[in-house]
């Protein structure tokens, strides 16, 4: 579902934020990505979704390459941003109204669809309110429900747990495992080494831009925990 | 205190400008574009200087120079008046970098006078580039003594204070009266473009006086002028017989803006948090049910988004909206006076069918002298990932932004065309130029502005007014859009209308050439490469 190929990003100044990554994953996958601050997480997140450009290498959504179709690969794709800036002069309805406007989602899907989430997340009744009245964690809420409108491939997240309730978190899993029973893949970004451990079945660590790691949970962990590994991969390499 | 105040000072300085940014990064594109960029400030502030120094003299030469400093006393001061007012309220009680200053020791009083301080600083540099040619010319034409100098330089100084503190408390007021409604943003705009329109009439009067006194030449003129600015604002006065050496109107030339705004800052340092409540507070009903949801075309959907962005900020709306506002305005000013009265104001004979023939350029200036889609891009600022990761081409989402300019432009465009049709009862060819011309100008301006705003982006702001009215975006959009409409005008009015017909057609033809070659330019800008200018 999302392969990268030797990516390489260099930003302006000529700081190289990722070199020559690859990794796969794929359908069905819960993929963790996980490494230090300004290991390169966010930066290959965003060069995946569309963000950034990048330098070398490829990087391929359901068989298309980001580069050369980005659109058929963004119409397959969805992204959750760890710091969720919505527009916040549209009411929650109007913000959920318009990603479904723009993935094509049918009327009476979107309204299945929206009611379904928002009852989960319980954010229905504010859903007519300006999103400038939420709350960090209902912004959250909203794009995540705004990423799983036009039932997704591939799911970008990017730290995800990060300003959820427990409940909130709890039933993000949940959709994560759902999606992938569907037959999706999800790739995410966390510091969170115990939930990346219970949840994900494939797990990659970066550091200085470089992938130090990477490959099945219970092959990676042995009888070992995610955090020593990490710890020990960290301070070997 | 003053160490904070110094250093709360330098460092919302160096934001205002980009300096800190431009003194790190090591992107080379963006030193050359604020390299450029300085150049054409640096044109515009020569040609200020160039233009009160040539008015000053005008004055001077006919014996009126004693009317000089309190004329451009004047002028300053409504100016500063309009120029802060919009910003004023925003830069004052903008809670963003309040929140993270007020967790640190650092007192209330700092934060405010230090925010104050640089408005001040930012006026105080735009009221000099009018307030020092005058003193040139007048110290020239009057040769005062040194005294004079210094009570010029003193009332200079001070100058800023007043407007300053009386746009603060009017913002402050509309924000209030605003926040108190439903419409909040709707209501606060119409009570800032009521203020500002009064201004512009306030304005407009004193230049009405001025082409009433060149015309008559009243050899007590000078005198009338002179009461009459007085009569409009006291300080003016109080500046001229300072000036005169009257020590009493020395001290209330610099006691009174003073003691009103210290009176000030005591007062906001008190209900400063109130304030900023009040301005900040969303209402949330949280009684949402699930309803019928329609279904729309991908621009119909960002068009739709792109216009409740606009009519979201108060800021956005009365920045841009001006200079359709004076469209109308000047269209329903022309009907008013006739065409007839306008070449005897003139005092040129037979100039009514020239004039006929300029009204679409000029009316294409004043709708040009604004534009919404040259910040449009910038405004996305912190929420552009959004459309960079949706399945949304390029050519959309620029398509977008121009309907929405068009959307908001058409009433006034139509409004305006309207009454001119009725002010000079044109003939077919004059009525289908009337209506051409400003047509293409304004989408001349929508696409023209989005070129501009691809060239400088600026995505990562903490304030729309940075981006609304000290962009470089919006400054080169109305220099382009100003002079392309005022090169036509120019070139009719000294051919005469035998040429008219033809420099409008021609005008039309280069018009619609440039803006479909920038509008098919702007689609190869990919949304990717925006947000790495």
């Amino acid at each position: 579902m999302l392969e990268i190929k030797n990516l390489t990003k260099v930003y302006k100044g000529g700081k190289k934020a990722v070199s020559n990554l690859n990794l796969s994953v794929e359908a069905g996958d819960i993929y963790g990505f996980i490494g230090h601050n300004g290991a390169g997480k966010t930066t290959t997140i965003k060069c995946i979704v569309g963000i950034h450009d990048f330098d070398e290498g490829e990087i391929l959504v359901n068989g298309m390459s980001v580069k050369e179709e980005p659109l058929q690969c963004k119409a397959v794709m969805a992204f959750i941003p760890d710091n969720p800036d919505l527009y916040e002069y549209l009411t929650g309805i109007q913000y959920l109204n318009f990603i479904a406007d723009i993935f094509d989602v049918s009327a009476s899907e979107r309204e299945a669809r929206i009611k379904e989430e928002a009852d989960a997340f319980e954010i229905t009744s504010a859903l007519g309110d300006l999103i400038s009245s939420y709350s960090h964690g209902m912004k959250q809420k909203l794009a995540i429900i705004g990423a799983l409108l036009h039932r997704p491939k591939l799911l970008i997240l990017d730290e995800p747990f990060v300003g959820l309730d427990p409940k909130a978190t709890l039933v993000l899993k949940n959709k994560m495992h759902e999606l992938c029973k569907e037959g999706s893949a999800i790739f995410f970004s966390t510091h969170v080494l115990d939930v990346a451990e219970k949840l994900c079945n494939k797990v990659a660590i970066i550091r200085g831009g470089q992938l130090i790691a990477s490959g099945n949970m219970e092959e990676l962990t042995q009888n070992s925990s995610l955090e020593s590994v990490f710890m020990e991969v960290i301070s070997n390499d | 205190m003053t160490k904070q105040i110094f250093r709360l000072c330098r460092l919302q300085l160096g934001n205002l400008f980009g300096i800190n940014e431009l003194r790190y990064t090591k992107d080379k594109g963006k030193r050359a574009r604020f390299i450029g960029l300085s150049i054409v400030w640096i044109m515009l502030i020569i040609m200020a200087v160039g233009y009160v120094a040539a008015f000053s003299y005008g004055l001077a030469s006919m014996e009126m120079v004693e009317i000089v400093p309190m004329y451009l006393y004047a002028v300053a001061s409504l100016l500063i008046l309009i120029f802060s007012f919009f910003k004023a309220g925003n830069t004052l009680f903008a809670m963003k970098g309040y929140e993270m200053l007020i967790s640190l020791p650092v007192s209330r009083a700092s934060i405010i006078i230090s925010r104050f301080a640089c408005m001040y600083l930012m006026n105080l540099l735009m009221e000099l580039i009018i307030m020092i040619p005058g003193l040139v010319v007048y110290g020239y034409f009057a040769t005062p003594s040194v005294a004079v100098y210094v009570v010029f330089l003193l009332g200079s100084l001070f100058l800023p204070l007043l407007p300053l503190t009386i746009s603060s408390v009017l913002g402050a007021v509309i924000t209030a009266i605003s926040s108190r409604t439903r419409h909040k943003s709707l209501v606060e705009t119409v009570l800032m473009l009521i203020v500002v329109i009064g201004a512009l009439g306030g304005s407009l009067f004193l230049s009405d006086n001025e082409s009433q006194f060149t015309e008559v030449m009243l050899k007590n003129m000078a005198e009338t002028l002179s009461v009459q600015i007085g009569g409009m604002y006291p300080p003016s006065i109080w500046f001229q017989n300072a000036l005169s050496g009257d020590l009493g109107s020395l001290g209330l030339l610099l006691g009174i803006p003073t003691v009103i705004f210290v009176a000030f800052v005591a007062i906001l340092q008190k209900y400063f948090q109130m304030i900023c409540a009040a301005i900040h507070a969303v209402s949330a009903k949280n009684n949402y049910k699930m309803t019928k949801l329609q279904r729309s075309s991908h621009i119909t959907a960002l068009w739709h988004k792109e216009l409740k962005r606009y009519f979201a900020s108060s800021i956005y709306v009365t920045n841009t909206v001006v200079g359709y506002v004076m469209a109308v305005l000047v269209s329903a000013g022309i009907l008013f006076m006739g065409i007839g009265q306008i070449e005897a104001a003139l005092g040129i004979p037979d100039i009514g069918p020239v004039i006929i023939k300029c009204l679409p350029f000029g009316l294409s200036c004043l709708l040009c002298m604004t534009s919404i889609s040259a910040c449009s891009i910038s405004m996305e600022g912190n929420t552009f990932w959004q459309i960079q990761t949706l399945p949304v081409t390029a050519k959309e989402f620029y398509d977008s932004k121009i309907l929405a300019n068009l959307s908001v432009a058409a009433p006034f465009y139509l409004v305006s065309v309207i009454l001119l049709g009725l002010a000079v009862k044109p003939s077919a060819w004059e009525l289908i130029w009337l209506l051409v011309i400003p047509d293409c100008y304004v989408i001349f301006s929508c696409v023209v502005g989005i070129t501009v705003n691809l060239t400088f982006p600026v995505l990562k702001w903490d304030n729309e007014v940075r981006i609304v009215k000290q962009s470089a975006s919006m400054l080169v959009t109305m220099l382009v859009g100003v002079i392309s409409s005022i090169l036509p005008l120019l070139v009719v009015v000294f051919t005469g209308e035998a040429l008219a017909g033809f420099i409008s057609l021609l005008t039309v033809v280069i018009l619609l050439a440039v803006t479909c070659f920038l509008y098919k330019r702007n689609q190869r800008m990919e949304l990717i490469r925006i947000s790495e200018r």
